[in-house]
């Protein structure tokens, strides 16, 4: 069986010899056998020129790969991961500082202060500015970019402004169709969305003051007030010796120069938020002229009630004037 | 290889034990072409040895840490790779196309021994003619030869009588043989062609020469 086995292991069996090796190997058990190999496993130097090593190293890898060992493709593959991981590392790192930092600016891009009706508020800016909104008003400031350059803010409704002078920064309002220059001043300012006009009154300091629509800028002095009409975006400036009465709602005060009685009326009711029947047929030609308080409702009535000697009458948020 | 002891390899083994990658690939560089070479004498297909040293490779690492061999290898590859080479000794040594196979030597490899088939090759061959035979043909070679079935069995399995079973077979390894022997002719004479056409080159050089 040897020289069988032999044979048979060296491609040289005849086909005579194939028969009587098939029968000697059918004859012989496992046992039998693995002595047979053993002996050739351990004895015999065998050919080693029947495999490349291309092909051992295909084996080894797949070996690796049952093994769970990344061979060389997998070592690629993870070769490229690294890589991907190491380019995109530092990408994620600034993407989120820099979406964190947009974040940031989007959050503290505009701080909004405004006012409700019957709502006064005075805010200090970071510059020392002081700025009180009157009813309805509203104010908003980048706070990160504020005082930078400049102080530069957004207005809309009735201020009164102290600006904390600062000659290297200009305190500058955009408001609608204004663009407003100071370096420190006091002033009052109303320019309303749903106004025809608004006004610029200035106490101390200079203002200048330039209409978007027509581009022209005004300088204005102390105790000289500036209208713009919004329609045509034209200023019209003007000196008033009583330019403080522009802020007398600031000291809580309404000032009333010749104004028709209904328009007092109506700068009442707006104030206290009320409505008020008159029943006069002559009155609505009259003008007043006088101070009116914005917060004590009861010195009001009583104010009028002297004046034009009528009686007032409450009734919830109703007031109604009549007359004896 | 030696039998000498070997101080590498015991260094090897301990660091294998230890879970080293590295000692596992020297000792694959040290064995796997002897175990493949060994093994391909069993299975005479390269597939089926490569197979074999894939297993045995992947034994080791799986097992490396009870390994009790200290100083050499060998014996237990041997131990991993045994039963595997029982089966493919027994498989091919019993198989129809070792057996074509056997022929074809005999024929080709007295005079040219330089220009014969590897098993490999010569297996893909047999196949691609069984495939050309008709279809019960087929069924009964692959399952009288391949599964090793009874014709009795293969008479069952296929709703056939077992005389039929046992003529398909005999037509179907005759067709076969034939066609297999065919291939040789062909190739046969193709080398003889290109002998006498060489030799007919020589000649006429050398008569060139000799004027």
């Amino acid at each position: 069986m040897n020289d069988l086995d032999y044979k048979f292991r060296k491609n040289t069996l005849s086909p005579k010899e194939l028969i009587e090796f098939r029968k000697k190997l059918s004859e012989m058990d496992d046992e039998n056998l693995e002595v047979l190999l053993r002996e050739s496993w351990n004895d015999e130097e065998h050919d080693t020129t029947l495999v490349s090593a291309e092909q051992l190293n295909r084996i080894k890898g797949s070996v690796d790969a049952n093994i769970g060992i990344e061979s060389k493709h997998i070592s690629f593959y993870k070769l490229a991961m690294r890589a991907a991981a190491a380019i995109l590392l530092p990408l994620f790192v600034f993407s989120t500082i820099y979406l964190y930092q947009q974040n940031s600016e989007i959050r503290s891009e505009d701080l909004i202060v405004s006012t409700q009706q019957h709502e006064r508020a005075t805010i200090t800016l970071p510059d020392g500015t002081k700025v009180t909104l009157n009813t309805q008003s509203s104010l908003s400031y980048n706070p990160k970019t504020y005082n930078q350059k400049n102080r530069e803010i957004y207005f809309d409704g009735e201020g009164y402004f102290q600006v904390y002078k600062n000659l290297n920064r200009s305190f500058i309002i955009n408001a609608k169709g204004l663009r407003i220059k100071v370096l420190g001043t006091v002033f009052n300012l109303s320019v309303r969305q749903i106004d025809n006009s608004a006004e610029l009154s200035l106490e101390q300091g200079s203002v200048s003051m330039r209409s978007i629509q027509t581009g022209k800028e005004f300088v204005l002095k102390p105790n000289q007030k500036a209208i713009m009409n919004q329609q045509t975006g034209n200023i019209k400036v003007v000196s008033d010796e009583s330019i403080v009465d522009a802020s007398a709602w600031k000291r809580g005060d309404m000032v009333f120069r010749n104004t028709r009685f209904l328009s007092m009326i109506k700068t009442i009711e707006e104030n206290y938020n009320i409505t008020i029947i008159v029943n006069c047929e002559n009155c609505e030609r009259d003008s007043f002229t006088g101070t009116i308080p914005t917060n004590d409702l009861n010195e009001v009535l009583e104010i009028l009630e002297r004046s034009y000697r009528f009686k007032a009458n409450i009734e919830g948020r109703q007031v109604t004037f009549s007359f004896n | 290889m030696s039998h000498e002891i070997n101080i590498n390899e015991q260094i090897l083994i301990y660091e294998l034990k230890k879970g080293s990658l590295k000692a596992f690939n020297e000792i694959y560089r040290m064995y796997s072409k002897r175990l493949y070479n060994y093994s391909v004498q069993f299975t005479k297909s390269s597939v089926e040895a490569e197979e074999i040293v894939q297993d045995v490779f992947v034994k080791i690492w799986q097992s490396r840490e009870k390994i009790l061999q200290k100083e050499t290898l060998r014996s237990l590859l041997f131990i991993m790779a045994k039963h595997l080479l029982i089966n493919a000794y027994r498989s091919t040594a019993n198989h129809l196309v070792y057996e074509e196979y056997v022929d074809y030597l005999d024929v080709v490899s007295t005079e040219n021994a330089h220009v014969r088939m590897e098993y490999d090759e010569f297996e893909s061959k047999v196949y691609k003619v069984i495939k050309e035979l008709p279809h019960t043909q087929q069924e009964v070679i692959a399952l009288s030869r391949f599964q090793n079935l009874t014709n009795k069995e293969i008479a069952q399995k296929l709703s056939l009588s077992e005389q039929t079973v046992k003529n398909q077979l005999s037509l179907g390894l005759k067709t076969l043989k034939d066609k297999v022997k065919y291939l040789w002719i062909i190739m046969i004479a193709f080398i003889f062609n290109y002998f006498s056409f060489l030799f007919f080159i020589l000649g006429t050089l050398a008569q060139k020469h000799c004027l």
